[in-house]
């Protein structure tokens, strides 16, 4: 689990518990990884949770070229699959393009497809956005974030993404933490809370 | 004196053993079969221990000590959700289980959060069907202040709370506190929590020995045992497909056959030359309809009964 976690709050054993569980759950959902750096405030008081990550890069929406390997034969694209977390995603969005009679999946990994031009054209295909990873982390961090703090509020900008939560009323107090930390953030992730 | 003790093993020659259980003059207070294996939780005379646990030996199981066998004990979580249910729970209520214990393990409705946490009457009221409750709170101090004296305050069974940092000022609101453990994403398996663990059963087991002596004083009018004992050939728990289908409290049975249709069969039995009906108090559990609790009155409660009834 080797990333930087930071946790700040007023509660010595809160903040070293929180900090255990913040890198356990995010090690087994596999996101903990992707991280270059996190930052969590703790402030039970209110209480206001900011949890602030730097992404080690933004992640990118995923076409089909970067997750397999295409080649043309007559008027047939095989498709070779190299990362078998795409497969789902790639059978269905072959088959939103061609449609079901045109796509077969010969096995496991391989997939053969009648009716596209050339082997570009199926390469460009989208089979993850740009959004989806962003919105796999947030649930993530969602999952740390306790059960009764329903109120969050979000922010996502370049490779940083925070996320504000509390029980009840957002005030322009913890609108000022969540700014001040996540811009902290953007600057390189010096902080002074 | 009677000693109260588990066997642990496979079903093979099982039956010999409930045939010396019966030779002694023992009583098998649970006896819980999963597949080919058995669990069965004796009551047995002391002088015996060594012809049984012999038997245990020559049958294949292990006898293991119970210090909390008889009872029924209820971890309770904030909510069922997965911030506050898995890991600390699972394994509190597995590990009391390992004591004898029969656990529950139970969420509030609407315990989540610092200060909108709740718990209402029926949840209160549920709690107070079990010998004792384990409440397990989180990990921020002011969090486990604020909510312990939200909720622990309104169930009325000794309670154990379980937390991260060491709660002040709740001393009142519960009769033990473990702190340590909190919320966790992980299995309790270090040699630490195993620690954790051992001491949660130890105060279970303290404030439960306060309960059995303030009940010595006035006892309850027959043993819980017996009214097993009794209930056990009665064919609809006979047939009753519901794990361990009678099971014991300090002061009563918990007994999973409806209420509306039995009670008045089962009140009508006779203990000592009595009716249940007069000896015990048997009421619907608030969890639903589908089991009783048998509550047995104290000696006397029973002779004061008779003699209001002797006056008229």
């Amino acid at each position: 689990m080797a990333t930087d976690t930071v946790v700040v709050g007023p509660d010595a054993y809160g903040n070293e518990a929180y900090k255990r569980l913040y890198e356990e759950l995010l090690f087994d959902v596999g996101k903990l990884a992707a991280f270059e750096k996190s930052y969590i405030y703790l402030e039970p008081k209110y209480p206001l949770f900011v949890v602030s990550v730097r992404m080690k890069a933004r992640p990118s929406a995923k076409t089909i070229g970067k997750v397999a390997s295409t080649r043309s034969e007559r008027d047939i694209i095989y498709v070779s699959i190299s990362d078998e977390m795409y497969a789902p995603g790639i059978l269905q969005a072959l088959w939103n393009r061609y449609g079901r009679d045109n796509v077969q999946q010969i096995d496991r990994l391989d997939i053969s497809v009648r009716g596209a031009k050339n082997s570009f054209e199926v390469d460009d295909i989208e089979v993850e956005s740009q959004d989806q990873p962003v919105q796999e982390v947030l649930a993530a961090l969602y999952r740390v974030l306790p059960e009764g703090i329903r109120n969050r509020r979000t922010r996502s900008e370049k490779d940083v993404i925070t996320v504000a939560a509390t029980e009840e009323k957002t005030t322009p107090y913890m609108l000022e933490m969540m700014d001040k930390i996540h811009t902290g953030m953007l600057n390189g992730g010096e902080i002074d809370v | 004196m009677y000693e109260v003790i588990m066997y642990d093993g496979g079903i093979y020659r099982s039956d010999e053993l409930f045939e010396l259980i019966e030779d002694v003059g023992g009583v098998v207070l649970l006896k819980n079969r999963s597949s080919q294996m058995l669990t069965v939780t004796m009551s047995i005379p002391s002088e015996d221990r060594a012809v049984v646990e012999a038997l245990c030996k020559d049958i294949g199981g292990q006898v293991k000590e119970v210090p909390l066998a008889g009872t029924e004990i209820a971890v309770v979580g904030p909510t069922l959700g997965r911030h506050h249910m898995p890991h600390p729970i699972c394994d509190i209520a597995e590990y009391l289980r390992r004591c004898g214990a029969v656990t529950v393990v139970m969420g509030l409705a609407r315990g989540r959060g610092k200060n909108t946490a709740q718990i209402n009457l029926e949840e209160s009221s549920i709690i107070g069907e079990y010998d004792a409750c384990v409440f397990m709170l989180g990990n921020f101090k002011s969090c486990v202040e604020t909510k312990a004296d939200m909720l622990l305050r309104k169930i009325n069974v000794p309670t154990v709370l379980v937390c991260g940092p060491a709660p002040e000022g709740v001393e009142e609101t519960c009769d033990a506190i473990v702190s340590g453990v909190g919320r966790k994403a992980s299995r309790m398996r270090e040699p630490a929590d195993r620690a954790k663990l051992e001491e949660v059963a130890d105060r279970i087991e303290e404030i439960l020995a306060d309960k059995k002596k303030s009940l010595e004083e006035d006892p309850p009018f027959v043993h819980p045992s017996e009214i097993k004992a009794l209930l056990e050939n009665y064919e609809p728990i006979d047939m009753c497909l519901r794990p361990a289908p009678i099971v014991m409290h300090l002061d009563g049975l918990r007994i999973k056959i409806s209420y509306d249709e039995y009670s008045e069969e089962i009140g009508n039995m006779l203990v000592y030359g009595r009716r249940l009906a007069d000896v015990c108090e048997i009421t619907p559990s608030k969890i639903n309809d589908s089991s009783m609790l048998i509550r047995i009155k104290s000696r006397a409660q029973v002779a004061y009964e008779d003699s209001l009834r002797a006056k008229q």
